[in-house]
This record gives C-alpha cells, structure tokens and sequence, in this order.
C-alpha cells in the first residue's frame, strides 16, 4: 500500500495507531509526533516521558500509587486547571476522600466545571461499585466532558474496556487511579506514581503507543 | 357578570390565571368566531355496549325526554324530543341511558384543550352576559336562557390565528382533522352567538361577512335559539317562528312587547353587539392515567406505558406553551386477593424545566429500576402539577454535540437520579476560617456564581491547604511521622459551639504520603516541640 494512504488510515481511524519499531528513538519512524491526539501535562519532563508528547486523547490511563496522597492528583492538576478554565467539564468519580475546594482554588482550578460523584459510599457495596462504574462511562460518553478520574475499588477489566470504548468515542480522557499491587487492564497507558525526595517520580510501566523513554522522571514538588 | 379567561397564547408570557374580559372591541367585525358543535356529545360520553339502539333521556324537567339518540334509533322514527314511552312504541328493544351533563362537560373540557393550539380564546359556550351586567338568574326570568344547560358546542376566536395557519380554510380543515373520529358541525361567523347558533343548527357554513349575517340566520327555527322555552311559544302564538319574523318586525315594537333581553339577543346574533363571553380557565395540571393490558412487574412494560402517557404530556405542554420539572409517575397496584388498591409514587425532577418530559424517561427508568414493587401494577397514571411558562433557549447552530445526546444537566439529573440526589455536586468556597466550614457541596443546576473576592483571598491569603480533606479528623500517633514546623495556627469558632484552637503543620509517612496534620490546643500544649502522643491529627492529604 502507498504511503499516503496509510498516512491517511492512521490519521483517520482512531483504533490505528503508529507503534514504535525496535529501531531504536533514533529512527524516522520513531520520530516523536508532539500534539497528535495528546494534551499537554503542563510539566515539560512529564511531555517528554509520554508518548507524543502529552496525555493521550480518546484512551484511559492508569495512575498507580502506593497509597492514596502519593502526588497522583499534582500529576493531572495542570490539566484540570486547563480544562476548567477552558469551560469544560472534568469530573472525579468516586473519589477516596473529599476533594478540598480551597486547596482546588490554590491550584486555579474553576469550581463551577469540577464535578464531584459521590458513588463511592454506599452501603450496598455491589451498587456502588455497579454506580461507580457506570457513571464514569456515562460522563467520559458526555461531549462537554472532557477528563474523567476515577477512583474504582477495585479495577474491573471489563469495565476498563468499556471506559476505554466510551473515551474513544468521545475523545475525551479518562484517569483510573488505583492503589495498590497493579492488575493487568487493557488500558492504553500505566504510569507507576510515586513521591521521592525531590518531588515526584513518575515511570510509564505500560504504553500501548510505544516507549518513547524508558524510566523515571522526577517532577518538582508543588508542596 | 365577569368572565375569566387564561392567556396560554404561545406568545403569551404568563401563565398565572386572572380576570380579564374577553370583550368584543367597538369595532366587532374583526372577529372572527368558529362555533364547533358536537351533535352526539351525549351518546359519546356514556358507554353503549349492548348493540341496541341507544338513547339519551333528560329526566330534569320532570318528564323522561329523549335527549339524543343514534342513528339506528333515528331510523326507527326517535326523535329528540320526544317521551321516552313514545320512543318505547316506536321500538322496544332500546338501551336507554339517563344523560351525565357533567360527563359531557368534561368532555368538551379535554376537546377544548386539544385545540388551545388553534387559539387561546376558546369558550365552552359559557357566558354570556347580555352586554352589560344582570346576574344569571335575572336574564333567565327575562326570558333569555344560560347556554350552559346544553353545552355541547365550543367557540373558538380564530381572527388571530389565520395568518399562522395559512387562511381560514386550512385552520377549519386542520380543526376538523383533529376530531376525525367524533361528528362535529364547524361553522365560522363575525359573532359568537352566530356561529354558536349555526353550528347548533346543523348549518356548516362559513360567513366571513357580517352583511349577510341575517339572511344566513333568518331561516332557524327560533326553538334552537338561546331563547327561554316560554318565550318561543309566546312568540310562535303571534306566527313568528323564524328568526327572519323577527327581525322583520319594527324594532320598537318588539321590544316593546317581547322585552329588551330578546332584542339584544337579535343584536348579538347580527354582530350589532359587542358579547362578552368566559374562556376556558383552570388550573394548569396534567393528569392521565393508562390500564396496562396485564397486571405486571415488569418494568418494561410500565416504561411503554409511562412513554405512551409522556408523550400525551408533551402535547399538553406544548398546547399550553408550559415547562415542567417535576413529573409524578403513580404506579397503581391491585391485590386481587385481598381486593385492595394502593399506589407507588415515584417522582422524577429536573434541574432544568423542560417542555419535552420525554427527557425524564432515562430517569424514571433509573428510579423505576430501584423501586422494590410491592404488589404487581395494572396501571400508569402520570400528574403534572406544577408548570412554568416555556423559556426558549437559544442552541448554537453549528453545535457540535448532536440532538440526541443528553445534554449536561440531564446527565447530572440521570446520575443523581441513580445514586441519589446530594451525591453529585460541585464544590464552592465559603468564607470561614475553620477548614471543615471553609467549603460547601452545591447541587444547584448550571454554574453558580463564584465570588471573585473569596476565590483570590482564597488563592492569595491562605497557606497551603490540602487536596483531600478527611470526613473526620483521624487521631494519629506522630512517632512514625516526619513532622515539619508549625505552618499556620487556626483558632476561630468561639462564638459558636464548633469553635477550634489548632497547630497546624505539613507531615511525611514513610510511605510517601504527606499529610496535613494538627496539634488540638483544646487539650493541652505539651512542652516544646517535642511530638507530644496527645492530641494530634490528621486532616487532609496533600495528593
């Protein structure tokens, strides 16, 4: 097949994308893509570590951390900040604790478009996992949102396959944030988050896109 | 007599129901009045399952009346009119049913809301004061009857709608087209007493000009006119029996001998007089009940139901130009052995008022689905009560969300609908020292307005907060902690019961983690900066 029509496929279908080869970063065909379908992070080491340069779009990504405040939400706190500011929706879906509406405004994050979704307390523990699940998939689904975190106890496989088609669909963003030992989920991007004395170290231990940099990048603390 | 009406209009901004006269203006030729007759109300309104001829009495004045019959009984040789043992003679096998006046009136009362898309200014044929004051009863003793005794005709105002329907002609034929299963007689004349008579008569004739107004009418029968019994009989002794003896007579005369009400009856029905005449009025609620064809607890089956009743919901609304945010969805129940009713409720509320309560169907189904039912249902009833004008809202052209998405109030509705209603919200600041008290949850629907002030003092002013905030502060033991200095003292509150004295500083787990913890001064400051077991805790995670 020519190359522009392949050129074309990539472009225009979103379930193709362009894998990196084993030639090697050096290689043309690894050349890094920066903007195509990503967001910026807002933190210039953190661009460089992702593939093409930023956040991917229409995909879910998974946040791991040891332990719940271990600098995940500083991670996509330039992006919320963005999204907000920019009028449009993000919301965090069953979040671990309550979400601190003066530490949001230090960060510049405009209240009015966070959504906070409140199915994480529940008695019932089967619905509220059920609810969790579904609301996230109904949001990320939504065209006015445009970045979904989720705080899923625990992570269901199948759900994030479903999360994953929904983001596809609208290309938004969706942000599973797990705590603990990993389970292999079909996400498309893992990053292992963890606070080490500089600030914040992050590593890819999983990317679908390719791996651009091995390894870990620090990011400054904000604290 | 006051008459009062309702301006539902489409282009009328209130709906809040008050007095006002529907007077015909000085120059009463610009109006232009559809009288809509309804021939076989009374056979319609009871139900006739026998397959016998059927027939209507009127009982009320003493005597058993034939008040309307069908067809077959027609046939027969029944005549309105006559007595019922007449109508026996004639023939002997006859459903006989005693007339519900008040059966017929509701009827007329949902015929006319159906066309409140035509024109608000429907009448149910009450009025109508004769011009100028006098009580009911008063213009009954004077010898011109209440139409109200036989409503069975409606009158519509249509001059305002003409230009909207494209012509007289097209409006009668889409009036028409909404009672294709009911006989009606729809007549159009300059007065509304003129085309009430016409259309009573049988007359389906359409007189835009008023000029030909009594030649038109002269040929009725004064017994079908709005003329009190005694005084039609009074009138045919003297050979007049047709409205064109009387207006052949000398005007003087007649009223001098006949009254003054019979001549200002003759000057309405000629459009020489102005009317006033009451319009529909009542309270704005929709109410509809459906039998399911089974009993059931299925849940889709009620859906089907509620989608069918929604649907009739959004024809109401849209007649009446209304908005509604509350739906109430009664499921009624049957308990066939112990022979008793009862109902669930179940009522579904929007952010946002909207006129297609089609959008609350994703939500009924999310409540519905988590409604235990107690008994099995047999029927869907849906009541809206409580409407607000319909606001229009602008959409942008080029939109790039497409029609059938739920927009975003709507989703936030859906999820509150499943996982309760203060689940999802939006935070706010609130000017407060004390950290708990410093934010609220808000449910309201759009984007509230923030206070500028509060956000930059917020942003400015304050010392580093954390993004978590823990429900309750967590007791800790800070032997594992690495503590960091006293950041900040928060001491307010004493003029309530909440009031807090507290050290706050910034802590590190040895799992990463930093946390935000204090020292409560209530109980007691130990010596120096020496990590004290007592009192300490932590508040929020810095994440």
């Amino acid at each position: 097949m020519p190359r522009p029509v392949l050129e074309n496929l990539i472009r225009e279908n979103p379930a193709l994308w362009r894998g990196r080869g084993p030639q090697g970063r050096g290689h043309p065909s690894n050349a890094q893509r920066p903007g195509e379908n990503t967001v910026d992070t807002g933190y210039e080491a953190l661009n460089k570590l992702l593939p093409n340069g930023g956040w991917p779009l229409r995909a879910v990504v998974e946040l791991n951390v040891d332990a719940w405040g271990n600098g995940e939400l500083q991670l996509l706190l330039p992006l919320i900040r963005r999204l907000t500011t920019d009028q449009t929706r993000v919301a965090m879906v069953a979040p671990p604790y309550q979400p601190y509406a003066p530490a949001l405004i230090q960060a510049g994050v405009s209240l009015p478009y966070l959504v906070v979704v409140d199915s994480g307390d529940d008695a019932n523990q089967n619905a509220c996992k059920k609810n969790t699940w579904w609301c996230a998939e109904k949001l990320l689904r939504h065209a006015d949102c445009g970045l979904v975190l989720v705080w899923p106890r625990p992570t269901n496989p199948v759900q994030v396959r479903r999360l994953q088609l929904a983001a596809d669909a609208s290309n938004s963003l969706g942000v599973i944030l797990h705590c603990g030992i990993s389970v292999d989920t079909p996400v498309g991007l893992r990053l292992k988050v963890a606070r080490c004395d500089q600030g914040v170290s992050v590593s890819l231990t999983k990317s679908r896109y390719g791996w651009c940099q091995q390894g870990t990048v620090v990011l400054p603390q904000a604290l | 007599m006051k008459a009062s009406s309702l301006a539902l209009a489409p282009d009328h901004s209130s709906l809040l129901p008050g007095e006002s006269f529907a007077q015909a203006a000085s120059t009463p030729h610009t109006q232009l009045w559809a009288g809509i007759h309804f021939p076989a109300l009374a056979l319609e309104v009871s139900d006739f399952t026998s397959g016998l001829p059927a027939l209507i009495i009127d009982a009320s004045g003493g005597r058993q009346t034939i008040y309307s019959a069908c067809e077959v009984a027609m046939d027969h040789g029944i005549m309105p009119g006559m007595s019922l043992n007449a109508a026996h003679a004639l023939c002997h096998n006859l459903d006989v049913k005693l007339r519900d006046p008040e059966a017929e009136y509701q009827r007329l009362q949902s015929y006319s809301e159906q066309l409140l898309c035509f024109t608000p200014s429907i009448s149910l044929g009450q009025w109508l004061s004769g011009g100028g004051g006098g009580s009911k009863n008063k213009m009954r003793r004077r010898g011109v009857t209440g139409p109200e005794d036989n409503a069975d005709t409606l009158l519509l105002e249509l001059s305002a709608s003409l230009k909207l329907f494209g012509g007289l002609e097209l409006l009668l034929q889409r009036i028409r087209a909404e009672f294709a299963s009911t006989e009606v007689i729809i007549s159009a004349a300059p007065c509304a007493s003129g085309a009430l008579l016409m259309a009573r008569s049988g007359m389906e004739t359409v007189m835009t000009d008023p000029g030909n107004l009594k030649s038109v009418l002269g040929a009725i029968p004064l017994r079908i006119a709005d003329l009190d019994h005694k005084l039609v009989e009074k009138l045919g002794r003297c050979g007049l029996n047709t409205l064109r003896d009387l207006w052949r007579l000398p005007r003087e005369d007649l009223g001098r001998r006949f009254g003054r009400p019979l001549l200002d009856y003759l000057d309405r029905l000629s459009g020489a007089r102005s009317e006033a005449i009451a319009h529909i009025d009542g309270p704005l609620c929709f109410r509809q009940r459906m039998a399911l064809p089974a009993d059931t607890r299925h849940s889709k089956l009620i859906v089907m139901a509620a989608e069918k009743l929604l649907e009739e919901a959004r024809c109401f609304l849209q007649r009446h130009a209304a908005a509604t945010a509350k739906i109430g969805v009664d499921l009624w129940h049957v308990n066939r052995h112990r022979g008793s009713r009862s109902r669930t409720t179940i009522t579904v509320q929007s952010a946002e008022a909207d006129r297609h309560p089609g959008r609350f169907m994703p939500q009924l189904i999310e409540q519905l689905a988590c409604t235990p039912l107690e008994d099995e249902v047999d029927a869907v009833s849906i009541v809206i009560d409580q409407v607000v004008p319909y606001a229009r809202t602008t959409e942008d052209l080029f939109s790039r969300r497409d029609q059938q998405a739920l927009d975003w109030s709507q989703l936030m509705d859906l999820m509150a609908a499943r996982i309760g209603q203060d689940k999802v919200y939006t935070l706010k600041p609130v000017a407060d020292h004390r950290p708990e008290y410093a934010w609220d949850r808000s449910t309201l629907p759009g984007t509230p307005a923030v206070d500028d002030g509060l956000i930059d003092s917020v942003q400015q002013t304050l010392p580093v907060r954390p993004l978590w905030l823990l429900d309750a502060p967590r007791r800790i033991q800070p032997g594992t902690l690495q503590l960091g200095e006293d950041t900040e003292r928060i001491e307010a509150g004493w003029w309530s019961r909440r009031d807090l004295r507290r050290d706050y500083r910034i802590a590190r787990a040895n799992t990463g983690q930093c946390g935000w913890v204090y020292r409560d001064l209530h109980q007691g400051r130990s010596d120096g900066d020496r990590a004290d077991a007592q009192g300490w805790y932590l508040h929020g995670l810095f994440a």
